[in-house]
């Protein structure tokens, strides 16, 4: 029922504030349009990536435990129990899904970066996609969302992507970590090994369950040229008798 | 506007809710000729709503940036008398075999009776990509690059990317997307689609199609970037006894915010449990 509340409440308030909203972006359309319609960006992260190794417990860059607070720290021991015995009913969703960011990043399926001038996109095969704007607009959201609104920047060849207005029904990893829905994530995307890896630096910051920001380091590879993004639908999958988010794919 | 969404908020499939009233479609007063190219214009009269106050700021075949379905409301003489039926361009009837015209009427009559065959909105399953021109809820965002235009619309986990740098395969894998490629015409994006498993229907009431469904989609902007106009043509043997079109148009809202919407988090036993499943299976690598 919270869903549908806030999906109301978000849906009245986006067409009672459209225009508001139109003016604003009218006054802004000419000048920031024009700016952004340059050729599309020289970036060599378009492509095809695979997470590297299999993630279902999120460790700091140092191979460390997070700095949870005490509450947090006895939520994720709990489901972390829960998660090793196989029981992942605490997930308290369909298995199918999307899991919200970051953990879509560093599910064994590929992702494909599909960057324009103003948005990149990061479609996921197992199920969904993420738009990061572009635009130079602060990230924002009037109702948190699985994917929450992220705005990115290249610093250099690094993409840098803030994301804040995620739900706090999702987790960080598979095992369970839990957040809030005050969590702002910073990532640097940065292209390593002659272009072949890609590191994805994700900072979380989130006062109601760590003690301070902390950073987790996430590594794609880059599929063979050529490689395309399958159709695939878990809903299928789990009709059929196999598991919605296969670790071994 | 509330109307529609009354039924979204009343959770039912809603996706299905929704994936109805969108699939009402919209019809242009002065039709070119079925399957001719879009023009470079529609008329004022074509469009439902105000001509949005957004003009695109690319050049003619730059296609970017987020657009909002129009919707028409469904006309008297609609083709079988209920919203959410596909509509010709020009209104004739659609050229269903008999065999299709009785699994359509089927399905409508399920519907009528209260118990709905369950089609791939219901289920949250993926439907056919040109399904987002008649979601007049929600923008889509179309992004594009050298080698391929991606729409990806607010309704639903499923971009529709559009291979630029590519033919089709030999023997596509049948999917619920299809497999699609396209090329510019001018200022035109001429995109053609095959490789669709049956599992779609091709409107909100049960149009169906087999795997034999070709789709030659041709989208442009129109009235000086302010909106895009999108026609779609349709042949299927075993359907249809001739190809057919149908069209839309969208408006430039770059103002709007791209949502999520996911078919999954409103699942309920309460609204599916009347759903009649037909006999076709989805079966992972082999039609789907």
């Amino acid at each position: 029922m919270r869903r549908s509340f806030n999906l109301t409440r978000a849906r009245i308030a986006r067409r009672t504030s459209i225009a508001a909203v139109c003016l604003i972006a009218a006054a802004m359309a000419g000048e920031a349009g024009a700016a952004a319609r340059s050729a599309p960006p020289k970036s060599q992260l378009t492509g095809l990536w695979k997470p590297m190794g299999h993630i279902t417990r999120l460790l700091t860059a140092e191979g460390a435990e997070p700095p949870f607070l005490p509450e947090a720290k006895a939520v994720y021991a709990r489901n972390k129990a829960a998660f090793a015995a196989g029981d992942v009913s605490f997930y308290g969703a369909h298995p199918c899904l999307n899991l919200g960011q970051p953990r879509m990043n560093f599910i064994p399926y590929p992702v494909e970066i599909i960057e324009s001038r103003d948005t990149v996109l990061m479609a996921y095969e197992w199920n969904g996609y993420r738009r990061i704007d572009m635009t130079g607009k602060a990230p924002t959201v009037d109702y948190p969302m699985l994917n929450g609104a992220s705005a990115g920047k290249f610093e250099g060849a690094d993409l840098v992507i803030t994301t804040v207005g995620l739900l706090g029904t999702t987790f960080l990893d598979a095992a369970g970590m839990p957040h809030s829905e005050d969590m702002t994530i910073t990532e640097r995307l940065h292209l390593a090994d002659g272009g072949k890896v890609l590191e994805d630096r994700m900072t979380f910051t989130d006062p109601k369950t760590f003690a301070r920001p902390w950073t987790a380091i996430v590594r794609w590879q880059r599929l063979p040229p050529g490689t395309e993004r399958r159709e695939s639908v878990c809903v299928d999958r789990v009709s059929a008798g196999q598991p919605a988010l296969d670790m071994n794919h | 506007m509330l109307k529609p969404f009354a039924s979204l908020m009343s959770g039912a499939a809603m996706a299905g809710a929704l994936a109805a009233a969108a699939q009402a479609q919209s019809q242009p007063a002065s039709p070119p000729p079925a399957a001719a190219p879009a023009t470079d214009q529609v008329s004022v009269a074509d469009q439902i709503g105000p001509i949005s106050k957004f003009k695109h700021p690319g050049p003619q075949g730059d296609l970017s940036g987020k657009w909002k379905p129009q919707f028409r409301p469904p006309p008297v003489k609609s083709a079988v008398g209920t919203s959410g039926a596909a509509r010709t361009i020009d209104d004739e009837p659609i050229p269903l075999k008999a065999d299709a015209s009785n699994l359509y009427w089927h399905r409508i009559d399920m519907e009528q009776r209260g118990s709905p065959v369950a089609n791939t909105a219901a289920t949250c399953r993926p439907g056919v990509p040109t399904s987002i021109f008649s979601g007049f809820l929600s923008p889509f965002e179309i992004i594009q690059t050298p080698s391929q235009v991606v729409f990806a619309p607010e309704l639903g986990d499923t971009i529709w990317a559009i291979r630029l740098d590519r033919d089709h395969p030999k023997t596509p894998r049948p999917t619920y997307r299809g497999d699609w490629v396209g090329h510019f015409e001018g200022s035109t994006l001429v995109a053609d689609g095959r490789g669709f498993n049956r599992l779609t229907w091709l409107d909100a009431i049960g149009l169906p199609h087999s795997e034999q469904l070709h789709m030659l989609v041709r989208i442009a902007k129109v009235n000086e970037g302010t909106g895009l106009r999108v026609v779609i043509t349709i042949d299927d043997p075993l359907m249809f006894s001739k190809p057919w079109t149908q069209a839309f148009t969208a408006e430039y809202r770059p103002d709007m915010t791209m949502y999520e919407i996911h078919c999954l988090e409103n699942v309920r036993k309460e609204n599916n449990e009347n759903l009649v499943y037909e006999d076709v299976k989805p079966v992972p690598g082999v039609n789907n």
